[in-house]
């Protein structure tokens, strides 16, 4: 039961993390209808800002506002440089124009820093824990469920009950009327690269207190996780993407603690499969065809 | 076009040796004049195109990417190196392989039909999942497909030493090999993109609610397609693996799977793109490997710094894309090319005629 229990948490703080990379790629595929494989960079650029700033003796709030920050500069260098000629071009070509920018900055990642990992010298509230009964529960664990909890919360108020948000939300719905109701496609742009890139921030602050090591592929997986997380709840839908992320965390904790030790190095294989088992009947993911007609954000 | 009307297959056999033609003119001009490097290049193009043409067979026709092609490039790599290595050298580097495996020693071709033989069962086996998808999802999720073959390859040590290399293979691939199985390949490529079912799967590709109407079956032409390109990407991989006689998983990751799909995206939604877009990537990687050796700015070293040649390559690929996102060729086939540039000669000409006479 006790072990249950905190497996549970652990799934939650997982699903979490894969909750936010799938928020921050499912709003650009919702309201640019771009797949953008360099989110996970924008992950590592934020791990990278933390290992720098962290290691030349910052204060951790400051390292942090300049982790989301530099992501936030990135997404928006990103959308200038490269996307923003190609809005008209065909999906796949945009695909790979994403898959292209994704490995180009792993290469100036990796000219940059080397190849060596780098250790990132989280500060030590990051270990601290607390006990329930005989359950050894970590307090970073806790912050990640409801940080992500209260940001799920601030961006539905802010799509809901704000100017910009309602006219992210008709983009998604129908660009071109919504240009033509006198948005500027640009400012539709910046605002989903922005949301986009404060969610990458986040979310990486998250997974490198986790993981605290940065190496230039490090988003890679994050990335992957996070779009599978999409595509099993309905690519395209911010509820689903949530839901997504956190079923993918929870088949992930799950199939760990009832599969052998043996097993786990083949983790990621065997989750990916039941992911892929899944798609094999619901091809548009769990939520599909019916959420993502009327209701993508 | 017309003298060419009457049996579909006419046109894609002179399509295709007009294709080969162009290749086997490439292959002689470096085989006369190249150094023993170039050869080196060219055959690892050659291997390349393969596998570009491989993907384009379910990735032209389909217009649906996949990212998993490289996952059948390792089945077809490690199946062909596990039964001809050396049975010495296999009882030092898996000694805990089945037996039928480690005691094996047959030639190549029978060795490269089981590692195909097992990427067309696998194909055939989880095909029916990706084929239902497209547009993003399908990238994602034979990305995913992608990483489940690496996961497994670089932990089953018992058979493929894990993530540590894979030494040993005969060095079968010769150039002979490779230009025969190019040959097969694309004329193989070519009837099925010219048959009803990649004629098909094509029109839907453009409109697929008027495809479906006009009674094309989407999700059986994909599945095809999907079998037929893994059977070419194991081929591809084999004679990898027989080339470089050393592989290892992470040969079959990320990198290969960008380096392949740009060759097709860059090059444009045809089996001649494929070629092209092979072409196109190959000589700019030479070009910028060649660039990198003998350049420096200031005191930096350029030589000294890894992934600058895939930094530049992709911020090239970028600009290719933003420049001409149909491709380089568009959808058209080579022979298609030199219709429409005869019939754009005779028009400028009737034009040139007709300004004339006024």
């Amino acid at each position: 039961m006790q072990l249950a229990l905190q497996q549970f948490i652990n799934a939650l703080s997982l699903g979490s993390i894969y909750a936010l990379v799938a928020l921050g790629v499912a709003i650009l595929f919702s309201i640019l209808r771009l797949a953008n494989f360099a989110h996970g960079e924008l992950m590592t650029t934020a791990g990278f800002t933390l290992y720098m700033t962290l290691a030349s003796g910052w204060n951790w709030v400051l390292a942090v506002i300049a982790a989301i920050a530099a992501s936030v500069v990135a997404a928006l260098i990103l959308e200038r440089v490269a996307y923003r000629r190609l809005r008209n071009a065909q999906p796949l070509t945009l695909l790979m124009t994403s898959f292209a920018v994704s490995v180009a900055l792993q290469s100036i990642f990796l000219l940059t820093f080397g190849a060596r990992p780098k250790g990132i010298e989280l500060p030590a509230f990051v270990d601290a824990s607390f006990r329930i009964g005989g359950m050894r529960v970590q307090w970073l664990d806790i912050a990640i469920i409801l940080i992500t909890a209260a940001i799920v919360f601030g961006l539905t108020l802010f799509l809901r009950k704000t100017v910009i948000g309602l006219a992210l939300r008709s983009a998604a719905d129908d660009f071109q009327t919504t240009r033509l109701m006198g948005v500027k496609a640009n400012a539709l742009f910046v605002g989903a690269f922005v949301l986009s890139g404060m969610l990458a921030g986040i979310a990486a602050l998250f997974y490198f207190a986790t993981v605290p090591n940065v190496v230039p592929s490090s988003g890679f997986e994050p990335m992957l996780k996070g779009f599978i997380a999409c595509v099993i709840g309905g690519l395209g839908s911010l509820p689903a993407a949530i839901v997504g992320g956190f079923l993918l965390a929870f088949l992930e904790v799950g199939s760990d603690a009832l599969l052998s030790d043996n097993f786990s190095p083949y983790l990621d294989a065997i989750v990916f499969l039941i992911a892929i088992v899944i798609l094999r009947w619901r091809p548009g993911g769990i939520f599909g065809v019916r959420l993502t007609a009327e209701q993508r954000v | 076009m017309n003298m060419l009307a009457g049996k579909w297959w006419k046109q894609s056999l002179v399509g295709s040796a007009l294709l080969l033609a162009i290749v086997l003119v490439i292959v002689a001009i470096v085989a006369l004049a190249g150094s023993t490097t170039d050869m080196r290049i060219l055959m690892v193009f050659l291997i390349n195109v393969i596998a570009a043409i491989s993907l384009q067979t379910y990735a032209g026709n389909s217009g649906n990417i996949s990212f998993g092609h490289v996952g059948f490039m390792a089945f077809g790599a490690y199946g062909s190196a596990l039964f001809t290595a050396d049975p010495a050298i296999k009882a030092i580097g898996i000694p805990n392989a089945p037996a039928f495996i480690r005691e094996a020693a047959i030639g190549f071709l029978p060795a490269m039909l089981i590692g195909t033989a097992v990427a067309v069962v696998v194909a055939a086996a989880i095909g029916r999942v990706f084929v239902r998808l497209s547009g993003a999802a399908a990238a994602v999720a034979t990305l995913g497909f992608m990483v489940i073959i690496y996961t497994l390859l670089s932990n089953a040590e018992e058979l493929t030493r894990g993530s540590k290399a894979f030494s040993g293979i005969p060095e079968y691939t010769t150039l002979g090999w490779c230009v025969a199985l190019l040959a097969l390949t694309i004329v193989v490529a070519r009837l099925l993109r010219d048959s009803n079912t990649g004629l098909g799967l094509r029109a839907c590709a453009d409109d697929p609610i008027a495809g479906q109407a006009a009674g094309v079956d989407i999700l059986n032409s994909r599945y095809v397609m999907w079998v037929a390109s893994a059977a070419g990407a194991a081929i591809a991989g084999a004679l990898y693996a027989h080339y470089i006689g050393a592989i290892l998983p992470k040969a079959f990751h990320f990198e290969l799977t960008f380096v392949l799909v740009t060759m097709v995206i860059v090059g444009g939604r045809s089996i001649t793109g494929a070629v092209a877009g092979a072409a196109l990537i190959t000589i700019l990687a030479e070009v910028l490997r060649r660039l990198e050796n003998g350049f420096s700015i200031g005191s930096i070293n350029l030589s000294e710094a890894p992934g600058l040649t895939t930094a530049v390559l992709a911020l090239l690929i970028v600009a290719t894309l933003t420049i001409r996102p149909q491709g380089l060729v568009s959808r058209w086939e080579v022979e298609e090319l030199l219709h429409r540039w005869q019939f754009r000669q005779k028009e400028h000409a009737s034009v040139r005629a007709e300004e004339n006479h006024v």
